[in-house]
């Protein structure tokens, strides 16, 4: 266990290096900032187009936590990174388990998602005039850390399938973050979704976090906050033992078949 | 000249064949089709389908050209053919705009992609009262969007990476280009701006030949858009032109 916590944290330290290569603190700001607070506001305005108070609110309210969703997927493309740095092999080779590095490998898109969804709530709230329950609100930190926790479980998920088709790794974590702007309440509500999307959608990460953010700003009560978020961890939970499987798959096969390195 | 398009157009299409993440707008603009009509349906404005029909066509012509055709030149230069290809004797230019042509090409994909969804998964009627109207406004948009392509693979490369553009040249301007919600629910101060961006021209005109009721300033509306087409078109061989020009001058073809 403390040997697992060691490599993690230098893995994690792995991931902080490839986040200064990816941005500076100017260029997360200016670049990345601004195109999250568009692809916000785009849809934003397609409840200003419906003519809808409260469709703009829904839009707002969902796409700031689902931004946090886009930035936490680009896990998948960071897990294939070390295909490209050719370390794969030595990971497999290594008497560790391979799942137990990809986990802290890409964390810097927890810091990425979390933070953005934050500030793309501080400057979008004003701006779109959502009143903020105060000092209420200030529990939408810990449901984003819930939250983007559960999301990047999956992203780790989808990150060790994209080990196995690298030149699909941006078709796979961008097509992701895509759909959970689908299936996850994010758009529309889930009861507008067909009874097999809506049961499918209780199982997706960003879902039940969502509905709990909800929950805190409509001021729905302590009750329903704290069980949407239990729902989100126990989603993450389940997306993590998913990726466990799949990691120790990938590499006994890879053992295998010797396609660790050649093998897509 | 025509040899070197063909040439350039087939090797583009062989090199979108072999990698799925160029095929990621062709995937994703189908699912944005559904979020956009689900958002219309459930407002219980109906008579905005349209919106949600021309939106991701739009999205999907442009990000499949910002991602694909934005990278032609980077991408030569960074696998090392950029000199090889300079070499030639056919036009760099020229070259650039095939492999756009199958890029755009590409793009187009998405209009049938969102039509078959919008009509056959969601059974949504789609009715087409003005088709000639249509297929002339979206033979020009992409004609609008190979011009575009070709000034973004000129531009791109000026950059130490193509991700500033990309990330700038997204949600922001598919906001700025109107291409889901009207320029004219934007701020009044960006309407300017938004007519300069040939996709404002496209999402309207689109828009409008999917409505019932005629189509007013249908001539000027077409040649704005190719209009802005022919100006990005031209830029974008100048760019082009002034950059091998230069790279020769100063020997610093792949690393300038």
């Amino acid at each position: 266990m403390r040997e697992n916590g060691r490599i993690m944290r230098h893995a994690a330290l792995v991931a902080f290096q490839d986040l200064q290569g990816v941005y500076s603190w100017r260029s997360w700001i200016v670049e990345w900032i601004t195109r999250a607070a568009g692809q916000i506001v785009f849809f934003v305005m397609i409840g200003r187009l419906v003519g809808s108070t409260q469709a703009v609110h829904f839009l707002l309210v969902g796409n700031v936590v689902a931004i946090a969703a886009r930035s936490i997927f680009l896990a998948v493309p960071s897990t294939v990174w070390e295909r490209y740095a050719g370390t794969l092999p030595l990971l497999v080779a290594a008497p560790a388990s391979p799942v137990v590095v990809f986990l802290g490998r890409s964390v810097e898109w927890i810091l990425d998602g979390f933070v953005s969804s934050i500030v793309a709530l501080a400057i979008l709230a004003p701006l779109f005039r959502l009143a903020l329950p105060w000092p209420d609100a200030l529990l939408f930190l810990p449901l984003m850390l819930v939250t983007c926790l559960s999301v990047y479980m999956a992203a780790t998920f989808f990150g060790s399938l994209a080990l196995r088709l690298v030149d699909g790794r941006n078709l796979i974590g961008i097509t992701m973050s895509t759909s959970l702007l689908l299936l996850c309440g994010v758009n529309v509500s889930l009861d507008s979704l067909p009874a097999v999307l809506r049961g499918v959608a209780q199982f997706v990460p960003l879902t039940h976090g969502l509905l709990g953010v909800r929950a805190l700003l409509s001021e729905a009560g302590a009750g329903t906050v704290v069980a949407q978020a239990a729902a989100e961890l126990g989603v993450g939970l389940l997306w993590a033992a998913i990726a466990i499987f799949s990691f120790s798959h990938f590499a006994e096969g890879g053992r295998k078949d010797g396609s660790i390195e050649f093998g897509s | 000249m025509t040899v070197a398009l063909r040439a350039a157009f087939r090797l583009q299409i062989q090199i979108i064949r072999r990698i799925p993440d160029y095929l990621t707008h062709q995937v994703t603009s189908p699912l944005l089709a559904m979020v956009f009509l689900l958002i219309v349906k459930q407002s219980g404005r109906g008579e905005l389908v349209p919106f949600a029909v021309v939106g991701p066509v739009l999205i999907g012509l442009w990000a499949t050209s910002l991602f694909i055709a934005g990278e032609i030149i980077t991408g030569d230069r960074g696998s090392g053919v950029f000199e090889a290809l300079v070499a030639t004797p056919a036009p760099l230019p020229v070259l650039v705009l095939g492999r756009v042509a199958a890029t755009t090409l590409l793009g187009l994909v998405t209009f049938a992609e969102t039509w078959f969804v919008v009509v056959v998964i969601m059974r949504e009627p789609l009715p087409l009262p003005h088709p000639a109207i249509f297929l002339g406004a979206l033979a020009a948009t992409a004609a609008a969007m190979a011009g575009h392509a070709v000034l973004m693979a000129a531009t791109f490369v000026l950059g130490e990476s193509s991700r500033p553009f990309q990330r700038a040249l997204s949600w922001p301007f598919y906001l700025l280009g109107g291409v889901m919600v009207p320029i004219a629910l934007l701020p009044g101060w960006l309407r300017p701006v938004s007519r300069g961006v040939f996709l404002s021209w496209s999402g309207g005109l689109l828009r409008d030949a999917l409505q019932p009721g005629s189509v007013a300033n249908v001539g000027p509306r077409l040649a704005m858009i190719l209009l802005l087409g022919v100006g990005a078109l031209t830029a974008g061989f100048l760019l082009t032109g002034r950059m091998v020009a230069r790279a020769r001058a100063v020997g610093t073809m792949t690393y300038a």
